[in-house]
């Protein structure tokens, strides 16, 4: 629009641009496919982290297979120790969505002064981080599916229990993918997030319950463990899982407010720290490393 | 003349450091190529960045094409296109070319047909067509320029900010693409701010040189108006080996001599108001003092312009 200023009395400026708005959810297209296909082109690495995954999930099918967890009162052992354990691996699949993936995007394009010229730029800063985050976890399907369908079969759960699992890892998913924008923001501001969000991740894997029921653990650490988003998606899932196997720690109805809550939570938290990691780095500068 | 940028005292700092920019000042015209000028961590790139969005300013009013920079920086950002001085890898490494220019221009709402017209367009110019479908990453760094640029230009924005342009190009391209950029500007109505350390190719281009010392344009004007004010018409120059101190002082009391200049290890010069007077003079003295010197005349560049009057401004003295 052209305003009336004060600036020039004859304002026929020729605004020849092309440039106009684009919508957020264009852009979140365009970045996620962007950066699938850069993560396919980084092909040692993908398959690498894939292996990792893949190696991690063998480890614990072993230690599933030679050992017995009691709790609460039931035993956990054999198959349904394993569909335990795949149960929370199925979430981990995601972790690197929420943590490196994020931090690596932004340390990269501060780097390269690639985040420079995108903050010169009018589109969404929200989807195009949105898109990088995502673009991690579609890659990683190729490690959920399976184990997906692994765990359906080895479960004998019905129809509908698989599918609110599926929910769960999709609510999971939501509050992650904020998380990781908010990791990708604080890297941003901070620059050297690299021990944070390696003790973060650490939090996520083990206190969290991943690979041993949090009923197992000292006092304190359960309720660090409650503030953690992760928790309630695998409490979930192996009530689902499990059935009548599986006490959750809190009626079911709970759990899913709690994971909405934390969506909600992160997704502001999120929202607030991209606009001031903008107007931060327009006051200092968006230099680089 | 149109006035589309336009800066009234600008002022920023970093932090708790001294500011960069103390009150800066400056209007832009459509259809001109404007060159900032200063030395090195004069506050060039500090003043392209707030214009491009990047920095925010302590105070001061900033418009663009009639838009407030206070109101609505979306706004403005579909104005410009930018090339900031550190940006040659700021593309994707594992993307193609194409592929690249198509993804920003996806994030200006550019379908892929426009983004490849204009690339049709940039291409020919850039002597860019073999590269298209390289990846960004293993492009040389002045192909990776030619890239940055072109990824300025793709939108065909009204207004240009590049941060030294020519940096790490080969003569030729660089020389293709300031023919583009004249042609581009006085054609399309545009307007052009660039920086530059090379002063030939300020010379070439630019409309206006501005000259920013101690966080103030010191002095705005054409490059013709800054070399009258150094005050010669040129400069006579003589190897410096084969001439004795005394003959230089001879040659300065010569009356249209005004002044000698003896930085240059194998030149001295000297600077004359009326060519055909300075060199009789200066051929009898040689001739008298039975002197063999080569010898000869230089226009006044926009070098020596910008080397007076930096100096004059360090000395203290009013531009
Ligand atoms: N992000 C930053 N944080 C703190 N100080 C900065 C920052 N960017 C620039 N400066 C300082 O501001 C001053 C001006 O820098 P600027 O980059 O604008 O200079 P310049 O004129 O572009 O120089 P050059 O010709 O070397 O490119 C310098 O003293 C520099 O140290
Ligand atoms: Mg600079």
């Amino acid at each position: 629009m052209i305003s009336e200023t004060q600036v020039t009395r004859d304002t026929h400026y020729v605004k020849s641009s092309k440039s106009k708005p684009i919508s957020s959810w264009k852009v979140f297209v365009a970045t996620t496919v962007k950066d699938l296909l850069i993560q396919f082109r980084y092909l040692p690495n993908l398959v690498g982290r894939l292996f990792e995954l893949t190696i991690r999930i063998g480890f614990f099918y072993l230690l599933a297979s030679i050992t017995t967890y009691t709790v609460a009162g039931s035993v956990l052992t054999g198959r349904s120790l394993i569909v335990f354990m795949f149960g929370g691996l199925l979430l981990f699949v995601y972790s690197n969505t929420s943590f490196t993936a994020p931090m690596n995007a932004v340390s990269n394009d501060l780097h390269n002064g690639t985040l420079e010229y995108l903050y010169s730029n009018p589109s969404s800063r929200y989807a195009y981080f949105l898109g990088n985050v995502l673009s991690s976890a579609i890659v990683n399907q190729i490690v959920f599916l399976p184990l997906y369908i692994v765990l359906f079969f080895i479960a004998e759960a019905t129809a509908f229990n698989m599918l609110m699992v599926l929910l769960v890892c999709l609510a999971v998913m939501g509050v992650l993918i904020s998380i990781g924008i908010m990791i990708a923001m604080l890297a941003l501001i901070w620059r050297q997030v690299g021990a944070f969000v390696q003790i973060l991740a650490i939090l996520f894997e083990f206190v969290s319950g991943t690979y041993f029921p949090l009923s197992a653990y000292p006092l304190p650490l359960q309720y660090v463990a409650y503030a953690l988003p992760y928790t309630w998606g695998y409490d979930l899932i192996r009530y689902y899982s499990l059935q009548n196997k599986w006490q959750t720690i809190l009626p079911p109805w709970i759990e899913w407010c709690i994971l909405g809550a934390y969506a909600v939570v992160f997704m502001v938290i999120s929202r607030i720290l991209l606009v001031k990691a903008e107007r931060r780095s327009k006051k200092l500068g968006l230099h680089f490393i | 003349m149109t006035i589309s940028i336009s800066v009234k005292d600008l002022r920023k700092s970093y932090g708790k450091d001294s500011a960069v920019l103390k009150g800066l000042s400056l209007d832009l015209y459509q259809d001109e190529i404007l060159a900032l000028l200063g030395p090195n961590g004069s506050g060039k790139t500090t003043l392209i960045k707030i214009l491009a969005t990047l920095l925010t300013k302590d105070s001061g009013k900033v418009h663009i094409l009639g838009q407030d920079l206070d109101d609505d920086e979306n706004e403005i950002r579909h104005l410009f296109g930018y090339v900031g001085q550190d940006t040659e890898r700021s593309a994707y490494s594992r993307l193609t070319v194409v592929e690249n220019l198509q993804f920003f221009g996806a994030l200006r709402g550019l379908d892929k047909r426009q983004v490849n017209a204009q690339i049709e367009k940039l291409v020919e110019y850039f002597d860019f067509k073999s590269n298209l479908k390289k990846y960004f990453g293993y492009l040389s760094g002045g192909q990776k320029q030619t890239v940055v640029i072109m990824r300025a230009l793709l939108h065909d924005p009204a207004v240009i900010y590049l941060d030294e342009p020519t940096k790490g190009l080969d003569p030729l391209i660089a020389k293709n693409i300031r023919s583009f950029l004249k042609k581009y500007v006085k054609e399309e109505h545009k307007t052009l701010l660039l920086t530059s350390h090379i002063l030939s190719e300020v010379d070439e281009l630019s409309s206006r040189v501005a000259l920013i010392h101690d966080g103030v344009i010191a002095s705005v004007g054409t490059a013709q108006e800054l070399k009258q004010g150094v005050g010669v018409d040129g400069f006579i120059e003589l190897q410096k080996h084969s001439i004795p101190l005394g003959v230089v002082d001879k040659i300065l009391r010569l009356p249209p001599v005004l002044n000698s200049d003896d930085q240059d290890s194998e030149w001295v010069s000297f600077g004359i108001n009326n060519m055909v007077d300075a060199m009789e003079g200066i051929i009898h003295i040689l001739r008298e003092e039975q002197i063999q010197s080569q010898f000869r005349y230089r226009n006044v560049s926009l070098e020596d312009a910008f080397v007076y009057r930096m100096g004059l401004l360090s000395d203290g003295f009013e531009a």
